[in-house]
Formats: C-alpha cells, structure tokens, sequence
C-alpha cells in the first residue's frame, strides 16, 4: 500500500508540474501580455480565445486529476482500485500495443507546443493542434481496438 | 463466485477475466498461477493447453 502510495504522490506531482504550465499559458494569454510577441498583426481575437480555450482545457483536467489523486491518497479502497487498473496486465498490454506513452505524450506536447507557436504564426499553430488532436485520436481509435479484440 | 470476486482476489480486473475466459486473452504465467493458487488446483486443471501449437 505504501509503494501505491508513493506512486500516486509522483504522479501528483507531475500533474501539479503541468497544471503550473498551463496556468501561466493562460494568464498570459489572458493578460494579453504578448498581444502578438512578434509584433504581427495576426494575432486576432479568434486566436487568443483558441489558444485560451485549450490552456484551460488542460488545466480543467490537471486540476480534475490532483483532486482525484489527493482524495486517492487518503482512501485505501480507491487506491487499491486504481492500482488493480493501473497494473492490470491486460490493459497494460493494450496501452502497449496501442503506441504506449509515446502517441500520448506526443500528443499533449504537440497541443502545448501549438499553444506557444499561436503567438507567432497562425498557420503553425492550427498545424499543430490538427497533428497533436490527430496523434490522441488515433491513440484512443487503437487503444477502443485494441479493447474489442484482446 | 463472480468475476468481479475472483478479479479482486487476484489482483486485475473484471474484463480482464471476462476476456481471459471467452479466450480473447491468454493470461500471463504470473496471473494464471495466482488464479489456479487461488482455486487450490494446478495450472493445467484451470487452464486449456489442448489447443496449443507444437512448433
């Protein structure tokens, strides 16, 4: 229970850590402290209230996930629970074959990274959110897959 | 006993056994030692090896 425990704690950490980045993605962004860093003219409202919504989104979650794991920390049967889903041999060998953590973590940095190039080039930012939402949408097309056959 | 019992008393989840018993998935050696343990038999009065290649 201690080594579930500790793992929970990690992962905590790493979603405050994202939480964090996305916060300070969106107070920029709400600030408006670059209106357009570059010092275009492309930067339209369209944009700002994209790139707003997507930093939100992914602190809405952040924020979801610390909740989850913090009442986990102190509730013994939802942390068993979640140990048995987290380990269990079958799920683990259809996140595997799925493209692991790779497709996923590919993914979510592709959509941060498109956040970041919004505030230079719209072209590249809708690019890359395009690449980043294609990368999760197969991810969870393999992973549904995946489910059905195994 | 249910499946939802047994997946508790070994440590994984109701779909994998679900899976596990329509054949969909073959238990690694790990979880079908801890299946048959949990039965108090061998391995191979739980599991069907019949059906097995000889390569």
């Amino acid at each position: 229970m201690d080594k579930m425990k500790q793992e929970v704690k990690e992962k905590l950490k790493y979603w405050e850590g994202i939480s964090a980045l996305f916060a300070i993605l969106v107070s920029v962004n709400f600030w408006n402290y670059s209106g357009s860093i570059n010092g275009g003219d492309h930067f339209t409202d369209f944009f700002r209230g994209f790139q707003l919504g997507i930093a939100m989104v992914f602190l809405v979650c952040a924020i979801f996930h610390i909740v989850r794991f913090r009442k986990m920390i102190r509730d013994e049967e939802a942390l068993r629970a979640y140990y048995i889903k987290e380990h269990d041999e079958r799920n683990m060998a259809i996140w595997n074959k799925s493209g692991g953590t790779v497709l996923y973590t590919c993914g979510v940095l592709i959509i941060g990274a498109a956040v970041v190039a919004g505030y230079f080039d719209p072209v590249v930012f809708i690019t890359l959110l395009v690449c980043g939402l294609f990368l999760l949408l197969v991810k969870r097309g393999l992973c549904f897959y995946y489910c059905k056959t195994m | 006993m249910s499946q939802e019992e047994l997946a508790n008393a070994v440590g994984t989840t109701r779909q994998t056994i679900t899976s596990i018993e329509v054949e969909k998935y073959t238990a690694s050696l790990v979880l079908a030692y801890k299946i048959a343990h949990f039965f108090g038999l061998p391995i191979e009065a739980v599991f069907d090896f019949s059906d097995v290649e000889e390569i």
